[in-house]
Parts: C-alpha cells; sequence; structure tokens
C-alpha cells in the first residue's frame, strides 16, 4: 500500500478542498480502506459501499481533520473505515454464501503459504459477523477492546468475548485442536 | 492453578493483561505455551494476509458526490453571502462615516468594491441562470472557483459579524449619548479588519468575474 505517496502538503491541499490532492488520498488509501472493510463486510459489494461511503466522509470532513501529518491521517481514515464497515454489518441482513474466490484481483505476493492463506480467509469468513470484526480490529488493526466496544456500541467484555470466541473457532477450523 | 489456561486467559496474557496465576501457569505448563505460541502464530498469519484490490474504481462515483455537495452548499452560500455583503456595505459605511469625518481614499475603495462585488454576485445569478450545457473541463475550473470564492466568504462572514458587533455598540452608545472608550478602541482595532477585508474583496472580485466568464463564455448555451 502506497501510503507514504500522501506528504504534509498534500494533506494540506486536500484540506483546502483540492480535489487533485483528495484523489491522491483516495489513491493511497483505497487499498488499506477496501482490505479493512472486505475483511469485516461479509461480500465484496458491502466492502466496495463501505470504500464508497468512508471516502465520500473522508473528502466532506477533510477540512475539519485536525491531525498533522500522514501517520494521524491513516489513523483517521481506518477509524472512519472502521465505522462504516461495523454500521454496514450491523444493519445488513447477510446471504449465507461462499464468495472466498471473488477477490483474485488480490495484490502482494502470494508464495507457498498461499494454500495456509486460503484456509485462513476461508476460516475468517465463516465466523459470525460481530467475531470476524472484533478479531480482525484487535489482532490486525491494533484497537484495543475499549475502542473496539465503543465503535461497535457494546461493552468490552462483550469485544473480549467475540475476540475469544472468534480464536477458538478458527482454532477448531484451522484443525489446530489440542488438549489445552 | 489447577487447570489449564482459557483461550481468554491466554489472550489476556499475550496482552500483557492476564491475572498472576494465569501468567505463572503458562511458564510452567509447555502446553498452554504451545497453545500460546499458536495465538502469535494465528495473529501473523492474519497479519500477513494480502492486501486487496477494490473491483471497480470508485473515486468517480465519491468526486461527483464531493461536486454535487459543493454546488447545492454553493446556492445555499450565494443567497447568504449577497445578503451579508450588502448589510456589510451598508455596515462598513455607517461605521466609517463616524460623525465629522470625511470619508478617506481606503474607505471609499471599500466601498466601491462593496458595490462590484454584489453587481459580479447579480451578473452571476443571471448568467447561471440561462440553460447550457457545461463542458468537463468548464465543470472543473467552476468547481474549483467557486470553492475558493467559499472559502474567502467564510473570512467575510467573520469579520461581517465583527462589524455588526461594532455597529451595535455603536447604536448603543449613542442611545445613551455619552462617549465610550471602548466602543471607540474597538473601531479603532477594527483597523487591521478594514484591511483584510479590502484585500478579500478584491480576491474575491478578481475569481467572480473568472468565475462569471466562465459561465458565460465557456458554456454552450441551449434553447435559444
Amino acid at each position: 500500500m502506497s501510503l507514504a505517496v500522501v506528504d504534509d502538503l498534500a494533506i494540506q491541499r486536500a484540506k483546502a478542498g483540492d480535489l487533485a490532492a483528495l484523489e491522491r488520498v483516495y489513491r493511497a488509501y483505497e487499498g488499506l480502506v477496501y482490505t479493512l472493510a472486505r475483511r469485516i463486510c461479509r461480500t465484496a459489494e458491502d466492502a466496495e459501499d463501505v470504500l464508497q461511503e468512508t471516502f465520500v466522509e473522508v473528502c466532506r470532513s477533510m477540512r475539519q481533520f485536525r491531525g498533522e501529518g500522514p501517520g494521524s491521517l491513516t489513523a483517521w481514515i481506518k477509524r472512519v473505515a472502521s465505522s462504516k464497515a461495523l454500521m454496514r454489518v450491523r444493519y445488513e441482513s447477510y446471504r449465507v454464501v461462499d464468495e472466498l474466490h471473488e477477490d483474485m484481483g488480490a495484490v502482494g505476493v502470494r508464495a507457498a503459504d498461499t494454500a495456509l492463506q486460503l484456509d485462513l480467509e476461508n476460516a475468517l469468513g465463516r465466523l459470525s459477523d460481530t467475531a470476524r470484526a472484533v478479531v480482525w480490529l484487535h489482532d490486525v488493526e491494533g484497537y484495543k477492546h475499549e475502542e473496539i466496544a465503543e465503535m461497535m456500541g457494546k461493552t468490552v467484555s462483550f469485544s473480549k468475548s467475540q475476540l475469544s470466541r472468534a480464536h477458538a473457532r478458527l482454532r477448531r477450523m484451522l484443525g489446530e485442536e489440542t488438549g489445552c | 492453578m489447577l487447570r489449564h489456561c482459557s483461550i481468554q486467559e491466554l489472550l489476556e496474557v499475550r496482552n500483557g493483561e492476564g491475572s498472576l496465576a494465569a501468567r505463572t501457569h503458562v511458564d510452567e505448563c509447555a502446553q498452554c505455551r504451545d497453545e500460546l505460541d499458536r495465538v502469535h502464530q494465528r495473529v501473523a498469519a492474519l497479519r500477513a494476509l494480502p492486501s486487496l484490490n477494490a473491483p471497480r474504481d470508485r473515486w468517480s462515483v465519491v468526486r461527483q458526490s464531493l461536486v454535487d455537495q459543493r454546488r447545492r452548499l454553493w446556492w445555499v452560500r450565494t443567497g447568504w453571502v449577497a445578503a451579508a455583503v450588502m448589510a456589510l456595505a451598508v455596515g462598513a459605511n455607517g461605521l466609517m462615516s463616524w460623525p465629522g469625518a470625511a470619508p478617506n481614499e481606503a474607505e471609499l475603495e471599500l466601498q466601491t468594491l462593496l458595490e462590484q462585488s454584489v453587481q459580479l454576485d447579480n451578473e452571476l445569478v443571471t448568467v447561471v441562470s440561462r440553460p447550457r450545457v457545461v463542458n468537463g473541463l468548464a465543470a472543473v475550473a467552476i468547481v474549483d472557483l467557486e470553492d475558493q470564492i467559499s472559502l474567502i466568504d467564510d473570512e467575510i462572514g467573520l469579520i461581517d459579524m465583527r462589524v455588526l458587533r461594532v455597529l451595535m455598540a455603536r447604536e448603543e452608545s449613542a442611545n445613551r449619548r455619552q462617549f465610550d472608550v471602548r466602543l471607540l478602541r474597538s473601531i479603532l482595532e477594527r483597523e487591521a479588519d478594514e484591511n483584510q477585508l479590502r484585500q478579500l474583496l478584491r480576491e474575491r472580485l478578481i475569481l467572480l468575474d473568472v468565475l462569471v466568464n466562465t459561465h458565460d463564455k465557456r458554456t454552450v448555451y441551449v434553447g435559444h
């Protein structure tokens, strides 16, 4: 993901409403936002909608963005995307279909561990919507249980129990069962 | 701890939040240590999943939504700013013509700028109300100009509020028929505002003139 493309000057121009600069922000962060949305949402269509809703909000609210530097912009955009994805998870009723192979436009190197990745993606896709969202936000995006609870409108213990359930299910689905 | 750790306990240990008993147990129990290792490996595998590309480019939709919103805001704002500039014209005139003082060159320029601004705003409304087709490049230029003028209007709006406050204070002072030192000071402090206002209005006039010309010359009129 080419996050380094958006420098401070581009951020300032985007804050001033410059459409070219806003497009640079979009191009730099679309992969990050889509990946986050796709890992949380069940379908690619939902993830695309989250991508669109996130950037409509980011572009409209850019003037109010008070952070400084690309780091805080990344954190802000991820926060907006997470909220949008969680809203989608909360309000959408999902079709129960296996759409694992729709994202073959994946970027990055898929080497010898492709099978493991597919198993993991498969297992992730079979978690409940909330468990999948919590495990992704906590273990990959690095949010704390308190932050996840706030975004989901739930308690901290709810977030913790969802994470435990997610790991227990992933362990079973990935055939890692032990006596522990 | 006599039993093995639960997943939740292992996750807490991983996060450095586990109880002393759980941490001690993990240190002493090879099976739970292995399980904790598997948690670490699972999380590492999740983090190593590849990034994904959206199947379709959504920028054009996002951009159009932004342009539509700006256009809506612009039309709401145009009416408001025309009224504000008009009020400012009256207000600044009244403010500067302190009894006994003849208007100086700067005050006359401000007055002229305000009148020209109102005139161009009216011209703009007339031009854009004609049926016409705007090409892509002109549309981009128009959005850009509107955006720049909006930023100036925000600043004019702030000055406008300060002028109104001074005028109200002045009227109150006149009603009391007594000299108000605070009022005099606030009027003197307004010199910086007036300079800024003149500068903003000059910039606004240039942009507005280009905008009117863009609407007028770079669009194709239809239906006539």
